[in-house]
Protein backbone atom coordinates (compact mmCIF):
# COMPACT_ATOMS: atom_id res chain seq x y z
CA UNK A 1 0.00 0.00 0.00
CA UNK A 2 1.55 3.34 -0.78
CA UNK A 3 1.79 6.32 1.49
CA UNK A 4 -1.75 8.35 -0.04
CA UNK A 5 -3.16 4.64 0.53
CA UNK A 6 -1.74 4.56 4.05
CA UNK A 7 -3.02 8.13 5.02
CA UNK A 8 -6.79 7.46 3.57
CA UNK A 9 -6.79 4.47 5.43
CA UNK A 10 -6.03 5.97 8.64
CA UNK A 11 -8.70 8.84 7.86
CA UNK A 12 -11.44 6.01 7.55
CA UNK A 13 -10.33 4.31 10.82
CA UNK A 14 -10.39 7.90 12.71
CA UNK A 15 -13.70 8.55 11.47
CA UNK A 16 -15.06 4.51 12.48
CA UNK A 17 -14.03 5.68 16.16
CA UNK A 18 -17.93 6.84 16.18
CA UNK A 19 -18.68 3.74 16.11
CA UNK A 20 -19.16 1.28 19.32
CA UNK A 21 -15.82 -0.55 20.01
CA UNK A 22 -17.42 -4.14 20.12
CA UNK A 23 -19.02 -3.01 16.35
CA UNK A 24 -15.48 -1.91 15.32
CA UNK A 25 -13.97 -5.51 16.11
CA UNK A 26 -16.41 -7.23 14.18
CA UNK A 27 -17.35 -5.30 11.34
CA UNK A 28 -14.40 -2.49 11.50
CA UNK A 29 -11.76 -4.06 8.93
CA UNK A 30 -14.85 -4.63 6.38
CA UNK A 31 -16.37 -1.90 6.31
CA UNK A 32 -12.48 0.19 5.79
CA UNK A 33 -11.86 -2.21 2.91
CA UNK A 34 -15.44 -1.48 1.27
CA UNK A 35 -14.16 2.21 1.71
CA UNK A 36 -10.98 1.82 -0.14
CA UNK A 37 -12.51 -0.53 -2.63
CA UNK A 38 -15.08 2.65 -3.52
CA UNK A 39 -11.90 5.41 -3.01
CA UNK A 40 -9.79 3.23 -5.68
CA UNK A 41 -12.90 3.07 -7.79
CA UNK A 42 -13.22 6.51 -8.03
CA UNK A 43 -9.80 7.38 -8.30
CA UNK A 44 -9.41 8.92 -5.13
CA UNK A 45 -6.87 9.46 -2.63
CA UNK A 46 -8.57 11.54 -0.36
CA UNK A 47 -12.20 10.98 1.35
CA UNK A 48 -15.10 13.35 0.86
CA UNK A 49 -16.46 14.87 3.20
CA UNK A 50 -19.91 13.63 2.81
CA UNK A 51 -18.17 10.10 2.94
CA UNK A 52 -17.06 11.25 6.51
CA UNK A 53 -20.59 12.14 7.39
CA UNK A 54 -21.66 9.03 6.75
CA UNK A 55 -19.68 7.14 8.42
CA UNK A 56 -19.70 9.55 11.51
CA UNK A 57 -23.39 9.67 11.62
CA UNK A 58 -24.24 6.06 11.27
CA UNK A 59 -21.29 5.27 14.00
CA UNK A 60 -23.06 7.44 16.47
CA UNK A 61 -26.44 6.09 15.48
CA UNK A 62 -25.25 2.21 16.07
CA UNK A 63 -24.04 4.07 19.46
CA UNK A 64 -27.11 5.33 20.36
CA UNK A 65 -28.97 2.15 20.06
CA UNK A 66 -26.81 -0.09 21.56
CA UNK A 67 -26.80 2.46 24.59
CA UNK A 68 -30.99 1.50 24.58
CA UNK A 69 -30.48 -1.66 23.75
CA UNK A 70 -28.82 -2.64 26.94
CA UNK A 71 -31.79 -1.35 28.81
CA UNK A 72 -34.35 -4.13 29.06
CA UNK A 73 -37.68 -3.74 26.93
CA UNK A 74 -39.26 -3.86 30.79
CA UNK A 75 -37.07 -0.89 32.01
CA UNK A 76 -37.71 1.08 29.08
CA UNK A 77 -41.56 0.75 29.18
CA UNK A 78 -41.59 1.98 32.67
CA UNK A 79 -39.56 4.98 31.58
CA UNK A 80 -41.92 5.50 28.70
CA UNK A 81 -44.60 5.65 31.30
CA UNK A 82 -43.07 7.66 34.01
CA UNK A 83 -42.07 10.23 31.78
CA UNK A 84 -45.55 10.07 30.19
CA UNK A 85 -47.01 10.98 33.50
CA UNK A 86 -44.42 13.71 34.28
CA UNK A 87 -44.44 15.05 30.50
CA UNK A 88 -48.25 15.35 30.40
CA UNK A 89 -48.81 16.33 34.18
CA UNK A 90 -46.08 19.19 33.67
CA UNK A 91 -48.19 20.68 30.12
CA UNK A 92 -51.50 20.79 32.22
CA UNK A 93 -49.69 22.51 35.14
CA UNK A 94 -47.86 24.95 32.85
CA UNK A 95 -51.00 25.60 30.74
CA UNK A 96 -53.22 26.24 33.49
CA UNK A 97 -50.81 28.44 35.60
CA UNK A 98 -48.74 29.85 32.88
CA UNK A 99 -50.97 30.14 30.11
CA UNK A 100 -54.85 30.82 31.05
CA UNK A 101 -54.23 31.88 34.59
CA UNK A 102 -54.79 35.38 35.56
CA UNK A 103 -51.53 36.44 36.69
CA UNK A 104 -49.62 37.90 33.59
CA UNK A 105 -50.87 39.48 30.45
CA UNK A 106 -48.48 41.50 28.24
CA UNK A 107 -49.85 45.54 28.36
CA UNK A 108 -50.68 44.59 32.42
CA UNK A 109 -46.68 44.30 33.82
CA UNK A 110 -46.39 48.09 34.65
CA UNK A 111 -48.28 47.44 37.71
CA UNK A 112 -47.21 44.24 38.53
CA UNK A 113 -43.76 44.71 39.77
CA UNK A 114 -42.64 40.94 39.37
CA UNK A 115 -43.15 41.08 35.52
CA UNK A 116 -40.47 43.36 35.18
CA UNK A 117 -37.84 42.42 32.89
CA UNK A 118 -40.14 41.42 29.98
CA UNK A 119 -40.56 43.69 27.01
CA UNK A 120 -43.69 45.30 26.28
CA UNK A 121 -43.51 45.05 23.24
CA UNK A 122 -43.55 41.17 22.94
CA UNK A 123 -47.70 39.98 21.73
CA UNK A 124 -49.28 37.23 23.18
CA UNK A 125 -49.68 34.03 21.50
CA UNK A 126 -53.79 33.81 20.38
CA UNK A 127 -55.81 33.13 23.35
CA UNK A 128 -52.33 31.86 25.35
CA UNK A 129 -49.81 34.29 26.36
CA UNK A 130 -46.66 32.07 24.91
CA UNK A 131 -46.22 30.24 21.61
CA UNK A 132 -45.43 27.34 24.37
CA UNK A 133 -48.67 26.62 24.53
CA UNK A 134 -48.14 24.89 20.98
CA UNK A 135 -46.20 22.45 23.67
CA UNK A 136 -48.11 21.90 26.10
CA UNK A 137 -51.77 21.29 23.72
CA UNK A 138 -49.40 18.66 22.01
CA UNK A 139 -48.23 17.00 25.40
CA UNK A 140 -52.43 16.39 26.01
CA UNK A 141 -52.90 15.40 22.89
CA UNK A 142 -49.82 12.74 23.98
CA UNK A 143 -51.73 11.53 26.64
CA UNK A 144 -54.99 11.16 24.84
CA UNK A 145 -53.79 9.26 22.27
CA UNK A 146 -51.96 6.84 24.96
CA UNK A 147 -55.65 6.73 26.47
CA UNK A 148 -56.91 6.03 23.26
CA UNK A 149 -54.17 2.93 22.43
CA UNK A 150 -53.18 4.61 19.10
CA UNK A 151 -49.22 4.04 19.64
CA UNK A 152 -48.16 5.36 16.01
CA UNK A 153 -49.99 8.86 16.62
CA UNK A 154 -48.90 8.79 20.26
CA UNK A 155 -45.11 8.73 18.69
CA UNK A 156 -45.58 11.08 16.33
CA UNK A 157 -46.94 13.68 18.55
CA UNK A 158 -43.91 13.15 21.01
CA UNK A 159 -41.71 13.87 17.64
CA UNK A 160 -43.68 17.34 17.10
CA UNK A 161 -43.22 18.05 20.86
CA UNK A 162 -39.53 17.78 20.83
CA UNK A 163 -39.78 19.64 16.98
CA UNK A 164 -42.61 22.63 18.77
CA UNK A 165 -39.78 22.77 21.97
CA UNK A 166 -37.02 23.49 19.85
CA UNK A 167 -38.75 26.20 17.50
CA UNK A 168 -40.19 27.96 19.65
CA UNK A 169 -37.56 30.02 21.25
CA UNK A 170 -36.07 30.70 17.90
CA UNK A 171 -39.24 32.08 16.30
CA UNK A 172 -40.02 33.84 19.23
CA UNK A 173 -36.45 35.76 18.87
CA UNK A 174 -37.52 36.17 15.38
CA UNK A 175 -41.09 37.31 15.48
CA UNK A 176 -41.11 38.80 19.19
CA UNK A 177 -43.97 36.73 19.88
CA UNK A 178 -43.47 35.12 23.92
CA UNK A 179 -42.03 32.20 24.55
CA UNK A 180 -41.76 30.25 28.08
CA UNK A 181 -38.05 30.68 29.23
CA UNK A 182 -35.85 27.56 27.48
CA UNK A 183 -35.22 25.78 30.69
CA UNK A 184 -39.31 24.91 30.35
CA UNK A 185 -39.04 23.63 26.34
CA UNK A 186 -36.26 21.82 27.74
CA UNK A 187 -38.31 19.85 30.14
CA UNK A 188 -40.98 19.34 27.81
CA UNK A 189 -38.83 17.89 25.12
CA UNK A 190 -36.84 15.91 27.57
CA UNK A 191 -39.81 13.80 28.78
CA UNK A 192 -40.83 13.32 25.19
CA UNK A 193 -37.41 11.68 24.51
CA UNK A 194 -37.64 9.68 27.20
CA UNK A 195 -41.26 8.64 26.85
CA UNK A 196 -40.22 7.64 23.09
CA UNK A 197 -38.11 5.35 24.99
CA UNK A 198 -40.88 2.58 25.26
CA UNK A 199 -44.49 1.91 25.29
CA UNK A 200 -46.72 1.97 28.36
CA UNK A 201 -49.70 0.65 26.29
CA UNK A 202 -48.05 -2.88 26.31
CA UNK A 203 -49.36 -4.22 29.96
CA UNK A 204 -52.89 -3.21 30.95
CA UNK A 205 -51.44 -1.98 35.06
CA UNK A 206 -48.69 0.30 33.01
CA UNK A 207 -51.66 1.78 31.09
CA UNK A 208 -54.03 2.12 34.05
CA UNK A 209 -50.87 4.09 35.87
CA UNK A 210 -50.56 6.45 32.81
CA UNK A 211 -54.19 6.83 32.75
CA UNK A 212 -54.79 7.39 36.19
CA UNK A 213 -51.02 8.47 37.21
CA UNK A 214 -51.00 11.95 35.11
CA UNK A 215 -54.49 13.36 36.39
CA UNK A 216 -53.46 12.57 39.65
CA UNK A 217 -49.88 13.88 39.67
CA UNK A 218 -51.25 17.07 37.73
CA UNK A 219 -54.48 17.77 40.48
CA UNK A 220 -51.73 17.40 43.16
CA UNK A 221 -48.91 19.49 42.24
CA UNK A 222 -51.78 22.06 41.30
CA UNK A 223 -53.36 21.97 44.71
CA UNK A 224 -49.84 22.23 46.13
CA UNK A 225 -48.92 25.57 43.77
CA UNK A 226 -52.22 27.36 44.78
CA UNK A 227 -51.63 26.30 48.24
CA UNK A 228 -48.62 28.59 48.24
CA UNK A 229 -50.20 31.61 46.22
CA UNK A 230 -49.74 34.65 48.22
CA UNK A 231 -52.05 36.35 47.15
CA UNK A 232 -50.49 39.06 45.00
CA UNK A 233 -50.09 39.42 41.25
CA UNK A 234 -47.58 37.00 40.32
CA UNK A 235 -45.34 36.29 37.05
CA UNK A 236 -45.56 32.89 36.14
CA UNK A 237 -42.48 33.22 33.64
CA UNK A 238 -40.20 35.54 35.13
CA UNK A 239 -36.79 34.20 35.71
CA UNK A 240 -35.91 36.52 38.82
CA UNK A 241 -39.12 35.43 40.36
CA UNK A 242 -39.68 35.98 44.48
CA UNK A 243 -42.69 33.73 44.40
CA UNK A 244 -42.37 30.22 45.26
CA UNK A 245 -44.58 28.76 41.87
CA UNK A 246 -43.09 30.06 38.57
CA UNK A 247 -42.00 28.06 35.89
CA UNK A 248 -38.58 27.59 36.91
CA UNK A 249 -39.46 25.55 40.03
CA UNK A 250 -41.43 23.27 38.22
CA UNK A 251 -39.52 22.77 35.61
CA UNK A 252 -36.78 22.04 37.96
CA UNK A 253 -39.12 19.88 40.29
CA UNK A 254 -40.66 17.71 37.65
CA UNK A 255 -37.76 17.78 35.55
CA UNK A 256 -35.04 16.22 38.26
CA UNK A 257 -37.48 14.01 39.52
CA UNK A 258 -38.33 12.21 36.29
CA UNK A 259 -34.49 12.02 35.61
CA UNK A 260 -33.64 10.51 38.93
CA UNK A 261 -36.52 7.96 38.42
CA UNK A 262 -35.64 7.18 34.45
CA UNK A 263 -31.92 6.89 35.76
CA UNK A 264 -32.73 4.44 38.87
CA UNK A 265 -35.19 2.42 36.45
CA UNK A 266 -32.58 2.69 33.71
CA UNK A 267 -29.89 1.10 35.48
CA UNK A 268 -28.94 -2.74 36.81
CA UNK A 269 -30.53 -3.38 40.38
CA UNK A 270 -26.95 -3.84 41.94
CA UNK A 271 -26.09 -0.37 40.63
CA UNK A 272 -29.11 1.51 41.94
CA UNK A 273 -27.30 2.79 44.74
CA UNK A 274 -25.69 5.83 42.68
CA UNK A 275 -29.13 7.32 41.18
CA UNK A 276 -30.28 7.42 44.66
CA UNK A 277 -27.04 8.81 46.33
CA UNK A 278 -28.28 11.95 43.82
CA UNK A 279 -32.02 11.79 44.58
CA UNK A 280 -31.36 12.16 48.14
CA UNK A 281 -28.47 15.05 47.65
CA UNK A 282 -31.68 16.58 45.24
CA UNK A 283 -33.97 16.82 47.83
CA UNK A 284 -33.42 19.94 49.01
CA UNK A 285 -34.58 21.53 45.88
CA UNK A 286 -37.56 19.21 45.52
CA UNK A 287 -38.28 20.49 48.78
CA UNK A 288 -38.24 23.95 47.85
CA UNK A 289 -40.87 23.10 45.11
CA UNK A 290 -42.83 21.27 48.09
CA UNK A 291 -42.81 23.56 51.22
CA UNK A 292 -45.04 26.29 51.84
CA UNK A 293 -43.41 27.75 54.57
CA UNK A 294 -39.72 28.91 54.26
CA UNK A 295 -37.26 29.35 56.65
CA UNK A 296 -35.86 32.36 56.06
CA UNK A 297 -38.94 34.36 54.28
CA UNK A 298 -37.03 33.96 50.75
CA UNK A 299 -37.75 30.75 48.70
CA UNK A 300 -34.27 30.87 47.22
CA UNK A 301 -32.35 32.04 50.95
CA UNK A 302 -34.60 28.78 52.03
CA UNK A 303 -33.44 26.36 49.41
CA UNK A 304 -29.63 27.33 49.62
CA UNK A 305 -30.03 26.89 53.26
CA UNK A 306 -32.19 23.58 52.83
CA UNK A 307 -29.17 22.25 50.38
CA UNK A 308 -26.19 23.27 52.96
CA UNK A 309 -28.21 21.69 55.92
CA UNK A 310 -29.23 18.65 54.17
CA UNK A 311 -26.24 17.39 51.79
CA UNK A 312 -24.21 16.59 54.57
CA UNK A 313 -26.66 14.53 55.93
CA UNK A 314 -27.47 12.95 52.71
CA UNK A 315 -23.66 12.03 52.12
CA UNK A 316 -23.29 10.66 55.41
CA UNK A 317 -26.55 8.12 55.49
CA UNK A 318 -25.10 7.15 51.83
CA UNK A 319 -21.93 6.28 53.01
CA UNK A 320 -23.72 4.31 55.78
CA UNK A 321 -25.51 2.07 53.65
CA UNK A 322 -23.18 1.82 50.94
CA UNK A 323 -19.60 2.19 52.58
CA UNK A 324 -18.86 -1.15 51.25
CA UNK A 325 -19.46 -1.16 47.91
CA UNK A 326 -18.51 2.04 47.37
CA UNK A 327 -14.99 0.77 48.62
CA UNK A 328 -15.10 -1.73 46.90
CA UNK A 329 -17.20 -2.09 43.83
CA UNK A 330 -19.21 -5.08 45.77
CA UNK A 331 -22.88 -5.32 44.57
CA UNK A 332 -24.79 -4.31 47.99
CA UNK A 333 -26.86 -6.39 49.62
CA UNK B 1 -39.72 -1.82 2.68
CA UNK B 2 -37.65 0.92 1.30
CA UNK B 3 -36.07 1.34 -1.87
CA UNK B 4 -32.28 0.87 -0.43
CA UNK B 5 -33.47 -2.58 1.85
CA UNK B 6 -35.49 -3.84 -1.55
CA UNK B 7 -32.17 -3.13 -3.88
CA UNK B 8 -29.88 -4.88 -1.76
CA UNK B 9 -32.02 -7.96 -1.05
CA UNK B 10 -32.47 -7.99 -4.83
CA UNK B 11 -29.00 -7.71 -5.75
CA UNK B 12 -28.00 -10.59 -2.61
CA UNK B 13 -30.93 -12.84 -4.14
CA UNK B 14 -28.27 -13.45 -7.76
CA UNK B 15 -25.83 -14.96 -4.84
CA UNK B 16 -23.16 -13.78 -2.19
CA UNK B 17 -21.81 -10.08 -2.38
CA UNK B 18 -19.27 -7.89 -0.73
CA UNK B 19 -19.81 -4.04 0.50
CA UNK B 20 -18.66 -2.60 -2.47
CA UNK B 21 -20.26 -4.78 -4.98
CA UNK B 22 -23.38 -4.40 -3.17
CA UNK B 23 -22.76 -1.06 -3.21
CA UNK B 24 -22.26 -1.14 -7.45
CA UNK B 25 -24.77 -3.49 -8.23
CA UNK B 26 -27.35 -1.39 -6.43
CA UNK B 27 -26.42 1.82 -8.05
CA UNK B 28 -26.53 0.09 -11.46
CA UNK B 29 -29.93 -1.89 -10.40
CA UNK B 30 -31.44 1.28 -9.93
CA UNK B 31 -30.45 2.86 -12.87
CA UNK B 32 -28.13 5.23 -11.16
CA UNK B 33 -30.84 6.54 -8.72
CA UNK B 34 -29.50 4.80 -5.24
CA UNK B 35 -26.10 5.36 -4.61
CA UNK B 36 -25.52 3.76 -0.80
CA UNK B 37 -22.46 5.23 0.99
CA UNK B 38 -20.68 2.54 2.78
CA UNK B 39 -21.81 3.99 6.30
CA UNK B 40 -25.39 3.44 5.38
CA UNK B 41 -24.82 0.09 3.60
CA UNK B 42 -23.59 -1.36 7.08
CA UNK B 43 -26.37 0.03 8.93
CA UNK B 44 -28.85 -1.91 6.01
CA UNK B 45 -26.98 -5.05 6.43
CA UNK B 46 -27.16 -4.86 10.31
CA UNK B 47 -30.70 -4.67 10.61
CA UNK B 48 -31.63 -7.42 7.60
CA UNK B 49 -28.80 -9.51 9.71
CA UNK B 50 -30.83 -8.76 13.18
CA UNK B 51 -33.85 -9.56 11.49
CA UNK B 52 -32.75 -13.38 10.08
CA UNK B 53 -33.05 -11.65 6.12
CA UNK B 54 -29.46 -12.15 5.45
CA UNK B 55 -26.02 -13.87 6.43
CA UNK B 56 -22.73 -13.65 6.54
CA UNK B 57 -21.35 -15.83 3.75
CA UNK B 58 -17.19 -15.94 4.45
CA UNK B 59 -15.05 -13.84 4.39
CA UNK B 60 -11.45 -13.14 1.92
CA UNK B 61 -8.35 -10.60 1.81
CA UNK B 62 -8.17 -8.99 -1.73
CA UNK B 63 -4.61 -6.34 -1.73
CA UNK B 64 -4.58 -7.06 2.20
CA UNK B 65 -8.38 -5.52 2.03
CA UNK B 66 -11.05 -7.95 4.22
CA UNK B 67 -13.76 -8.85 2.22
CA UNK B 68 -16.79 -9.76 3.88
CA UNK B 69 -19.62 -11.62 1.68
CA UNK B 70 -23.48 -11.35 2.73
CA UNK B 71 -26.03 -13.96 1.15
CA UNK B 72 -29.49 -13.87 1.34
CA UNK B 73 -31.46 -16.30 3.63
CA UNK B 74 -34.32 -18.24 3.42
CA UNK B 75 -36.75 -16.12 5.40
CA UNK B 76 -35.17 -13.05 2.82
CA UNK B 77 -35.86 -14.83 -0.24
CA UNK B 78 -39.87 -15.07 1.42
CA UNK B 79 -39.74 -11.18 1.96
CA UNK B 80 -38.24 -10.14 -1.02
CA UNK B 81 -40.81 -12.64 -3.07
CA UNK B 82 -43.73 -10.65 -1.20
CA UNK B 83 -42.70 -7.53 -1.49
CA UNK B 84 -41.51 -7.81 -5.19
CA UNK B 85 -45.27 -9.24 -5.71
CA UNK B 86 -46.55 -6.23 -3.83
CA UNK B 87 -45.02 -3.83 -5.89
CA UNK B 88 -45.63 -5.58 -9.14
CA UNK B 89 -49.76 -5.49 -8.41
CA UNK B 90 -49.38 -2.03 -7.20
CA UNK B 91 -47.56 -0.81 -10.75
CA UNK B 92 -49.84 -3.27 -12.49
CA UNK B 93 -53.57 -1.69 -10.98
CA UNK B 94 -51.65 1.73 -11.60
CA UNK B 95 -50.87 0.85 -15.69
CA UNK B 96 -54.64 -0.09 -15.80
CA UNK B 97 -55.91 2.95 -13.92
CA UNK B 98 -53.62 5.06 -16.74
CA UNK B 99 -55.13 3.15 -19.77
CA UNK B 100 -58.53 3.38 -18.12
CA UNK B 101 -57.46 7.58 -18.11
CA UNK B 102 -55.75 7.65 -21.57
CA UNK B 103 -59.15 6.39 -22.94
CA UNK B 104 -61.26 9.09 -21.48
CA UNK B 105 -63.94 6.88 -19.59
CA UNK B 106 -65.08 7.81 -16.28
CA UNK B 107 -63.91 6.28 -12.85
Amino acid sequence: MNAAGSALEKTYRRAQAAYPKGWRAEHGEALVGTLLDIADAEHRQKASFGELVNIISNGLGVRALALTGRIAPAARDRIAVAATVVGSSFATLMLFLGEVGPWIRPGSLIWRPTGAGVSERLVEFGPFVTLTSLVYLAWIAVFLATAARRPRLRRGLLWAVIAVSALAPLYSWLWGVMSAPVLVSAVAAACALLALAGNPNRTGHRFRFVLFGAPATAAAVLCMMVQQIPGRALFFYNARSVYPIDSQTISWGLGLGLFLVSATLAVRPHRRHWPVMAAVAASPIVAKLLLPVTITGDVYTSAAVLMVLLSPVAGVLTWRWHRKSLLTGAQPA
Amino acid sequence: MREPTFLVLSVLARGPKHGYALIAETEALSEGRVKLKAGTLYAVLDRLRDEGLVASAGEQIVDGRLRRYFELTDPGAQRLQEEAARLEANARRAMVNLQVRASGAPA
